[in-house]
């Protein structure tokens, strides 16, 4: 590591991870779901469990991207970064984003 | 911001903001209201298709780019030639691919000559990329010590070319489409695209990352390569059990003409596959998480002074 700006990117892979576990759960029970092993219906049906399957992977991608960008940018521009702070606030918008679709795929909206 | 200010603006930096920044664009078209069903849909895919097989295929060359310029030691120079080659043929396919998720859905019919044209085209750009990590590994010089990051970064180039490329051909074209639409066979292209593509790109720039930014050097741990073999395998696994449930269900239900339901029902033995192959997968991956927890958090002291 060349710059200090460049320990951002750790948050953000961070959350990557936590989501890319999260989606995997959400995966199995899909996963049950088509064995014939559909416990969870009434709470999280098929449906839900594959928007969220899918919103997750996308999330904890992005997250991925975000944080590749704060470690890769600094060393090829050589310079560091010009806002941490701009950079945490997006990693707290991009898991609040995260978050509220998630509950909506839920509540069925 | 942080580019402006940068002493230089290499091709590789400019690649993955340009691929981030529309990115965020092209969220937008997913947002627009409409009262059809079929409108809706058509601007739908604007998101999710310009995102996986246009920009997202940016960011994925910006980081493979990156990647192979610190692992392998070839000159920039040559590795960004590579970078522009793979830019141009992901637009030039990828943009009028998007044909290829309008077959059938009640738009024009044109599409499916365009879709399948130009969505045919498409695995030229994975395969782009396959040559060029492979090559590039063969003749670097440099010997850099993080192999895992290396097992990561030719595995997404490789595996990205297989899930993504071959299997997206292989129900990309209209007669086929036509049997295989909205089936599992989507299913199993969809994991083992978004896996090598995708997934492990950003798994190989953690595992690039994570020793330079803590200074614990877990370069070649057993658990490490475990996760990345046990995880592999895994999807291969599920891939195939997507692959033939789909084409059981695309013979049962759309050439024996047996409902839905009851071939649903029927397909269930292929599932407890699919867990079991999910289960290795998700073995692999919590290895992986273990090894990143390892690595603590980051701290000033790794800082490399020049």
């Amino acid at each position: 590591m060349k710059y200090k700006s460049q320990k951002v990117a750790y948050w953000f892979f961070a959350l990557s991870m936590l989501l890319f576990v999260l989606q995997l759960v959400y995966g199995f029970i899909m996963g049950f779901a088509h064995a014939g092993f559909d416990g969870l219906h009434e709470i999280i049906p098929f449906n839900t469990a594959k928007a969220v399957h899918l919103n997750l992977l996308v999330v904890w991608l992005l997250s991925g991207f975000m944080g590749a960008a704060y470690y890769i940018i600094p060393e090829e521009a050589q310079h560091e970064l010009v806002s941490v702070k701009l950079a945490y606030a997006q990693l707290i918008a991009l898991a609040l984003t995260g978050v509220a679709a998630i509950i909506g795929f839920h509540l069925n909206i | 911001m942080t580019l402006y200010k940068g002493k230089r603006r290499t091709t590789t930096a400019l690649v993955l903001s340009m691929g981030l920044f529309f990115a965020a664009l092209l969220y937008l078209p997913g947002m627009l209201p409409f009262d059809s069903q079929v409108t809706d849909s058509f601007f739908r895919w604007w998101v999710v298709h310009l995102w996986v097989e246009g920009v997202w295929e940016l960011i994925m060359g910006g980081i493979l780019s990156f990647l192979l310029i610190k692992l392998t030691g070839v000159d920039r120079e040559v590795i960004e030639k590579w970078l522009y080659v793979i830019v141009g043929l992901t637009f030039l396919s990828g943009v009028l691919g998007t044909g290829h998720h309008y077959y059938y859905i009640g738009v024009n019919k044109i599409w499916l000559i365009v879709g399948g044209i130009f969505s045919a085209l498409e695995p030229l750009a994975f395969l782009a990329m396959a040559l060029f990590a492979v090559n590039m590994y063969r003749k670097g010089e440099k010997k850099h010590p993080n192999k895992l990051a290396l097992y990561w970064t030719l595995g997404a180039a490789i595996v990205s070319f297989v899930g993504a490329g071959l299997l997206g051909f292989a129900h990309t074209l209209p007669q086929t489409n036509l049997y295989t639409h909205g089936t599992l066979v989507t299913a199993m292209h969809g994991h083992l695209a978004f896996w090598g593509a995708y997934a492990m790109i950003v798994l190989a720039i953690i595992s690039y990352a994570m020793p330079n930014m803590t200074g614990r050097k877990l370069y070649d741990t057993g658990r490490g390569r475990m996760a990345f073999w046990f995880s592999n395998v895994g999807m291969v696994g599920m891939t195939v059990a997507f692959g033939v449930a789909g084409v059981a269900q695309v013979y049962m239900e759309r050439i024996m003409k047996i409902e839905f339901m009851k071939v649903q029902e029927m397909m269930e033995i292929h599932f407890y596959i699919l867990i079991i192959c999910a289960t290795l997968f998700t073995t692999g991956i919590l290895m992986y998480i273990a090894d990143f927890i390892k690595h603590g958090q980051p701290t000033d002291e790794a800082l490399i002074k020049e």
